[in-house]
């Protein structure tokens, strides 16, 4: 006995609304493994691989990449052998019936909001197109979606320079002008709280990265505890390609240092591709800029909603570290500022 | 400057001035001078017992050679086409390369078999072949093919050092021609083993060896003069075969030319591209990887077509145009 399973956009946050679909990763007629990617989705927040519930068969593909989808409306219909529940919604889904899949199919699903829809038809999606080596690694350096670039090169194949003459995948591109607008509207938000700034320089060489992060990390940490903060959150600016990126590091002190290297390790990669794991998105306390790599001095360091400090690293004309402490004068008072920076400059 | 030919007889009469069990033998190398005038004079600088002229069997005299080499001596063994190593084939693959390995390290085999090898002077298909690809497939030789004088020398005194057989193979057509640089002074050796890159440029990588790599430089500068910018590699040794320099190159470049004169098929070239696409320059390739190599016929006699026969400057030309104009 078989079903028909219709996989709706989830509701993947509290404030979630609606979801922006990226692309399928599966095609009409396709065998699927239950935890097989079937779509990704974007939100406000983050972005999210929906996974197959069940083994089954992808039967109707319901939408077009680029559209915007409410809660709980239909996004594919699968074929499976057992049952799946549905999510429980605010509203309840209703069961889609031969005659409404075929009615989607022939439109775009409830657009909210205006957006280009990104130039993918359904005949090509899953079909990885011909690419040299070269372009294929400098497409997903830049975030570029092969699918999107038309090939010049002989045989329709994409080239190198087929890439570096893209532009960014419009699905990417707005994804970076969001993340831009949400950062910025948050600093906006801090700008009324009355703040200061500490710089001082020490002499201490950089080395490894993420083992460097990580002892920044854990000794900003146990500076910060050291003040009485009890529930400590950094966040480590992470450039990746969509933009910053800002995973949280809980507690980072509490960790020994060998695991706390290897998770800065792994967040890092994983931010650089876009991938930051929702436990890690919220609840920062206070924030790292490490500009080491950048041979630049400091940046005014800035604080991010719900923030008390933040804090930059950079590189002195002398080659010396330069650390500068911005401070939420309502937590803390200048002297406290001056006391944090001196005895973080005394932990490195 | 000094020719090829010079620079070769150059190295031999160092390495014999330097030690005695150093002698040179083969047909015609002595009161003759060599067929290509390549021993001219050593015979009256080093006399009889260590210029030997030998009867016209190469089985005969390469057999003596390993003998020597297994005695304490350093033989240095001339074969007048390197077509004619097919009558001594047993004794360099089955004997030469293989005695070290079988007696369990016991003996060394040191002696070096040098032979012209290469079309272009209308001798027909007998004594017009590039006969490297031979040897690359026999583990136990070394096999050297030098592109210009100053490297001959080097390589050759290296080849005679060395405790193994090593077939050095002088493209006759350069035998008469200087290098691009002056061969230097002395008895510096430049190792085996090491490839050499000749010229550097961004755009695209050129891998030649023997005659090949004149013939690349000059694609490469008339490129150069189109603004498009080539690297020239020389793996000097092909057995064994240097890749680091060429996995450099191609990582910064992303588009890789091999060339050889011999026949494509069996060429050591397809080692050259094997590596490549196997390696971790790979993601960095920009075009495909071409390949221009002799065809797959015996030398032709008529000029024309021993010419349409193996890669000329034209053709290099024009596949290095492609790939860089092609493959943006």
């Amino acid at each position: 006995m078989s079903f028909k399973h219709t996989v709706v956009m989830p509701k993947m946050s509290m404030t979630m609304e609606t979801g922006e679909l990226i692309g399928f990763h599966v095609s009409e007629g396709q065998e699927v493994k239950a935890g097989d990617v079937l779509f990704e989705v974007m939100t406000d927040k983050i972005d999210m691989e929906v996974e197959a519930p069940a083994d089954g068969k992808i039967e109707k593909l319901l939408a077009v990449p680029g559209a915007v989808l409410e809660i709980g409306k239909p996004v594919l219909i699968m074929e499976t052998q057992t049952q799946v529940l549905s999510f429980d919604f605010d509203e309840p889904t209703t069961e889609v019936s031969e005659a409404t899949i075929n009615a989607s199919v022939t439109e775009v699903p409830h657009q909210v909001v205006n957006v280009e829809p990104v130039a993918v038809t359904q005949s090509i999606i899953n079909k990885s197109p011909k690419s040299v080596p070269a372009a294929r690694n400098l497409a997903a350096d830049k975030g570029i979606n092969l699918q999107t670039i038309n090939p010049t090169g002989p045989s329709d194949t994409i080239t190198y320079e087929d890439v570096l003459n893209a532009n960014v995948d419009p699905a990417i591109a707005k994804r970076q002008q969001a993340n831009k607008e949400l950062i910025a509207k948050g600093i906006a938000a801090t700008l009324g709280i009355p703040q200061t700034s500490f710089t001082r320089s020490i002499n201490k060489p950089t080395r490894n990265h993420a083992e460097w992060h990580a002892q920044l990390l854990a000794k900003w940490a146990r500076t910060l505890r050291g003040f009485g903060q009890t529930e400590i959150g950094i966040a480590l600016i992470i450039e990746s390609k969509y933009g910053s990126a800002l995973p949280v590091f809980k507690n980072p002190d509490q960790l020994d240092l060998a695991s706390l290297i290897q998770l800065v390790e792994i967040t890092t990669e994983q931010a650089k591709i876009g991938k930051v794991p929702l436990a890690m998105l919220n609840g920062a306390t206070s924030t790292i800029f490490d500009l080491t790599s950048y041979s630049m001095t400091s940046t005014k360091p800035v604080l991010f909603p719900n923030q008390t400090t933040g804090l930059t690293v950079g590189i002195d004309s002398n080659g010396a570290l330069s650390l500068s402490l911005t401070i939420d004068l309502r937590a803390l008072d200048f002297y406290d500022g001056a006391l944090l920076l001196d005895r973080l400059a005394g932990a490195i | 400057m000094l020719t090829m030919a010079e620079a070769v007889r150059e190295a031999m009469t160092i390495a014999m001035e330097e030690r005695p069990e150093v002698f040179l033998m083969g047909e015609d190398v002595g009161v003759y001078g060599g067929a290509f005038g390549v021993s001219a004079g050593m015979y009256e600088k080093f006399g009889a017992d260590r210029v030997i002229d030998t009867p016209i069997s190469e089985l005969g005299y390469i057999g003596a050679a390993v003998g020597a080499a297994l005695s304490g001596m350093r033989p240095i063994a001339e074969i007048q086409f390197s077509d004619f190593s097919a009558q001594a084939m047993d004794q360099i693959a089955n004997q030469a390369a293989k005695i070290h390995f079988m007696l369990g390290g016991a003996l060394h085999v040191p002696m070096v078999i040098r032979a012209p090898q290469g079309s272009g002077t209308g001798a027909a298909a007998q004594h017009s072949q590039i006969v490297e690809n031979w040897f690359t497939n026999v583990p136990g030789l070394k096999v050297v093919v030098p592109s210009n004088p100053a490297d001959a020398k080097g390589l050759l005194l290296s080849a005679i050092d060395d405790p193994n057989p090593v077939v050095f193979l002088e493209h006759k057509l350069l035998y008469k021609t200087p290098g691009w640089e002056p061969v230097p002074e002395g008895n510096a050796r430049i190792p085996l083993g090491v490839s050499r890159v000749v010229r550097t440029g961004d755009d695209l990588t050129i891998v030649a060896t023997g005659i090949m790599v004149k013939k690349s430089l000059e694609v490469a500068e008339k490129l150069s003069a189109e603004g498009i910018e080539a690297t020239v590699i020389d793996p000097r040794t092909i057995s064994p075969l240097d890749m680091s320099t060429t996995f450099e190159s191609v990582d910064l470049t992303g588009r890789l030319l091999v060339v050889q004169e011999g026949p494509s098929h069996g060429g050591f070239i397809n080692e050259v591209i094997a590596q490549v696409a196997g390696s971790h320059v790979f993601g960095s390739l920009k075009a495909p990887i071409k390949k221009l190599a002799g065809l797959n016929i015996p030398i032709p006699y008529a000029p024309q077509l021993e010419k349409a026969a193996v890669p000329q400057v034209e053709d290099i030309y024009v596949a290095a145009n492609e790939i860089v104009k092609t493959w943006r």
